[in-house]
């Protein structure tokens, strides 16, 4: 029993660490003026909202967001942060005007969505949120697994269009056709143009 | 099984796109004339073509993420013919080093089009429309290389990724109310439309509102609806006219699939608040686009504005068919389809007209660039004109029936006494009439500048049969559909009312009954 | 079950990243600042898409982040390769100077009450110094570089 509320200690504890630690560093991407410092504070709040994926039970996807989104996408852009950075636009200034107007439509926006979350209260089947790790999470994780490949373990045996639910094997192929577009797509872009201004069709 | 064959059978199509723009990208890299990869592109896309008209008109069958229906069977056809529509525009006009990265993009993103129209599912719906905005993209970008267009492709990027970034908060609001990804589900299987009448009671639909307008907002950027229009004549600006005809249509075209998806098929006939910010979005969008219009000199920037109000119109129908659930009928949908077919259809005849002018070597910019052209060219004069009066909707053109089929479901409803939203409605038609008037302005200056401005000392177009043969169809389309609309509407309508039938069991779809017809 | 734990509490993390990154992404000037901005919007979405999915016991939600993270790698890929292009060609990320194309007649937009170049008031990251501090040098101190 006391294992049991020292775990919910914990988990509060963490909950508000990594929340503070995102919503911290988001801030500091937001008013910070150096470039350099703005994608390293991005790459700490991203890594610290992995914590709070692993807090609400969806392990597969922190994993994903530490390696993939962190570990891959922003280490790439710090790259590109740090090939464009000089002193000549490494911090541009924003006038007051804009300032003040962007708050307005952000802090709109805010208050809005704010006012949306602070409706609903408990989750509302808390089996699955069990926060202490268990057979049950690992088997999420399998289970995300599989539907990538097509099979909806969930959906197998209760439903009558058992044959209609074919996982999320669809939506893989194309998120590899994109990868492919963007590859080629990148490819150009970036590549280095001799002759391109001056070959008008 | 993991996949089960029917899932696999009819996505045939879709999946010979994307296999030969895979093969177009890992071949062209191979050879270096490329003078052959234009008929390479085409192929595919006729085979499409055939599976698609072949499939036209089946029941409606929900296969996992995919529904088969009528918005689905049009979109489809829509999205092939716009495919091989711009594959002809661009034969010549790209240059053959980018051949096959500008056509393989071009398959992709038919196939994101394709995928769009048929998807019930929000991971499929979201996957569908980065599939059509990524290689949107490097389109952009592939069509020249200058200030002008990095500025374009800059401006496009961004707020695209900001569009995307709203439209994804408010799926998560959708998901969220929920608890599934699947739109509209099928026997027991429930879906998001199944479960929202019941959840709009609880606590929890107070979400609806805030989803629907970030949907809205991160969908009206695609269409270009117009808090979120800003963009579009700098990029139309900046791009090649055949771009500029690519961005006028397939992002529209995604868009209203998506909003249909999303949010007609979805949202119950008692939530009057949606189809009430539509209805405002409609008025604004249309009169801004109208407006703005009337002082523009550049080509592009003229039909970007048009396109605006355009889309504006296409918002009346999605009002229609948000609004007209409950009182049975649901021309609302099919006349929007309907109005998205001719939409597309007059704006790639403009943009190849546009295209096939040149003034000192250059792509036609300037309206002052088209003066003269009925002496100069008098065909592709007179078939430019022709796509201008059926944007403005001149009678016995397509445009005009189609504004008809629009403007008629609304006047229907602000006359339906029971209706409760008669009197939004009321106000929706005369806007829409105001502006059909305002919008015949500026389509008729453009004629008035090919056939009373004395032409320049010399009006050069391109040999391009390729766009000479998109301008002749896409006229020649206007007028015939214009000739006999019934056909094209039967086509559409029918299938319309059927998709908005819960099947509880799929075979129920079989035996649906026809849908009341349009009244003309 | 531990109320910190909450569906609001992600939902407002959730909504504080997000509209960080909406303020961020209209304020900031700096092309790939903008680029982060969005990135962190898109972070919002995520950690709103998850905690939903908990709510109601699917894992839709988790497969939605999966796909999203995907996409964003592409799109970043693509944003990539933009700034650096544009980086070469202009030799600035300034989004102020993007604005040839625009209505005929509209004044193009220009910095007011900025005082010309911040560099020199740049704090850089340093290492921190180890060892014994050298004697300051009068002369040396007078005459150091700005970076």
């Amino acid at each position: 029993m006391t294992l049991a509320v020292d775990a919910i200690a914990w988990h509060q504890f963490f909950f508000v660490m990594f929340a503070l630690l995102t919503c911290g560093f988001a801030v500091g991407v937001l008013f910070s003026g150096n470039i350099v410092r703005m994608a390293f504070y991005l790459v700490l709040s991203l890594a610290s909202s992995a914590g709070l994926f692993f807090l609400a039970g969806a392990e597969f996807v922190g994993a994903m967001q530490l390696m993939i989104y962190v570990g891959g996408t922003l280490v790439l852009l710090i790259f590109g942060v740090m090939l464009t950075a000089q002193d000549r636009f490494i911090s541009l200034k924003t006038p007051a005007g804009e300032w003040v107007l962007s708050l307005i439509i952000g802090g709109t926006l805010l208050a809005l969505l704010l006012a949306a979350a602070f409706r609903y209260e408990g989750w509302q089947q808390a089996e699955l949120g069990d926060t202490t790790p268990t057979s049950s999470q690992a088997d999420t994780t399998a289970r995300l697994g599989l539907s990538l490949v097509g099979v909806r373990p969930d959906k197998l045996d209760d439903s009558p269009r058992k044959a209609g639910m074919s996982g999320y094997l669809f939506p893989f192929i194309i998120v590899s056709v994109h990868l492919l577009v963007v590859l080629v797509g990148a490819a150009y872009m970036a590549r280095a143009k001799k002759r391109t201004t001056t070959t008008a069709r | 099984m993991p996949v089960d064959l029917e899932t696999i059978l009819i996505l045939v199509p879709e999946g010979a796109l994307i296999l030969s723009a895979t093969a177009l990208f890992v071949l062209g890299a191979a050879d270096r004339r490329r003078s052959w990869w234009p008929v390479c592109a085409t192929l595919p896309l006729l085979f499409a073509l055939v599976m698609v008209v072949r499939d036209w008109g089946r029941p409606v069958l929900y296969s996992g993420p995919l529904i088969q229906d009528a918005t689905g069977d049009t979109g489809r056809l829509l999205s092939v013919v716009l495919g091989l529509v711009m594959v002809l525009m661009a034969w010549r006009q790209t240059r053959r080093k980018l051949a096959t990265e500008f056509f393989g993009g071009l398959l992709m993103v038919v196939a994101g089009l394709m995928l769009v129209s048929r998807a019930n599912d929000l991971v499929f719906l979201f996957l569908g429309t980065e599939l059509v905005s990524i290689p949107t993209y490097m389109l952009l970008f592939l069509g020249k290389r200058n200030r002008a267009s990095s500025e374009a492709t800059v401006k496009y990027f961004f707020l695209s990724l900001l569009a995307s970034a709203l439209f994804l908060y408010g799926v998560s609001f959708v998901y969220g109310m929920s608890g599934t990804t699947l739109l509209v589900g099928s026997g027991d299987l429930l879906g998001i439309r199944d479960k929202l009448p019941e959840i709009m009671q609880s606590q929890i639909g107070g979400l609806l509102p805030l989803g629907l307008v970030l949907v809205l907002a991160g969908l009206g950027f695609k269409i270009t609806a117009v808090p979120f229009h800003f963009y579009a004549p700098d990029v139309y600006q900046g791009t090649t006219n055949v771009n500029a005809a690519f961005l006028a249509c397939a992002p529209k075209i995604a868009g209203i699939l998506a909003l249909t998806r999303i949010v007609v098929n979805v949202v119950p006939a008692e939530f009057y608040l949606g189809a009430k910010l539509v209805i405002v979005l409609a008025i604004v969008t249309m009169t801004v686009g109208n407006v703005c219009a009337l002082w523009q000199t550049h080509v592009r920037r003229l039909m970007a504005y048009s396109s605006i109000a355009h889309a504006g119109y296409l918002l009346i129908g999605l009002a229609l068919g948000l609004a007209s659930a409950s009182s049975g009928g649901l021309h609302g949908l099919s006349a929007m389809l309907f109005y998205l077919v001719l939409y597309v259809v007059a704006t790639l005849g403009t943009f190849g007209a546009f295209a096939y002018v040149r003034s000192r070597g250059e792509e036609a910019e300037h309206l002052d660039d088209l003066a003269g052209l009925s002496q100069t060219h008098a065909p592709i004069a007179a078939m430019l004109a022709v796509c201008m009066l059926s944007l403005a909707g001149i009678p016995p053109l397509a445009g005009f029936w189609g504004k008809l089929t629009l403007f008629s479901g609304a006047v229907e409803l602000a006359f339906d006494m029971t209706h409760p939203m008669r009197g939004w409605f009321a106000v929706l038609a005369v806007a829409g009439a105001l502006n059909a008037a305002i919008a015949a302005a500026y389509y008729l200056r453009v004629i008035l500048v090919m056939y009373f401005k004395p032409p320049h000392s010399d009006s050069p177009v391109t040999a391009d049969h390729g766009l000479q043969t998109v301008v002749a169809i896409c006229s020649v389309l206007l007028v015939l559909i214009g000739a006999d609309p019934g056909r094209l509407l039967d086509a559409i309508e029918p299938q319309a009312v059927r998709a908005r039938q819960v099947p509880v069991e799929p075979e129920l779809g079989m035996n649906a009954p026809d849908g009341e017809q349009i009244p003309e | 079950m531990s109320e910190w734990a909450l569906l609001q509490n992600y939902l407002v993390v959730g909504a504080l990243l997000f509209g960080l990154g909406l303020v961020g992404l209209l304020v900031r000037r700096n092309l790939i600042v903008m680029f982060l901005c969005a990135e962190m919007m898109l972070q919002g979405v995520s950690l709103s898409l998850v905690a939903w999915g908990r709510y109601h016991g699917d894992w839709g939600g988790q497969i939605f982040v999966v796909f999203m993270i995907a996409v964003a790698a592409c799109e970043a890929a693509i944003a990539l390769a933009l700034i650096l292009m544009l980086a070469k060609q202009t030799g600035s990320l300034d989004v102020a100077i993007w604005q040839d194309l625009r209505e005929e007649g509209q004044a193009p937009f220009v910095d007011r009450g900025l005082p010309g170049h911040t560099a020199g008031t740049q704090k850089w990251p340093t290492l921190t110094p180890a060892g014994i501090e050298p004697q300051a040098d009068e002369d040396e101190s007078n005459h150091r570089s700005q970076i």
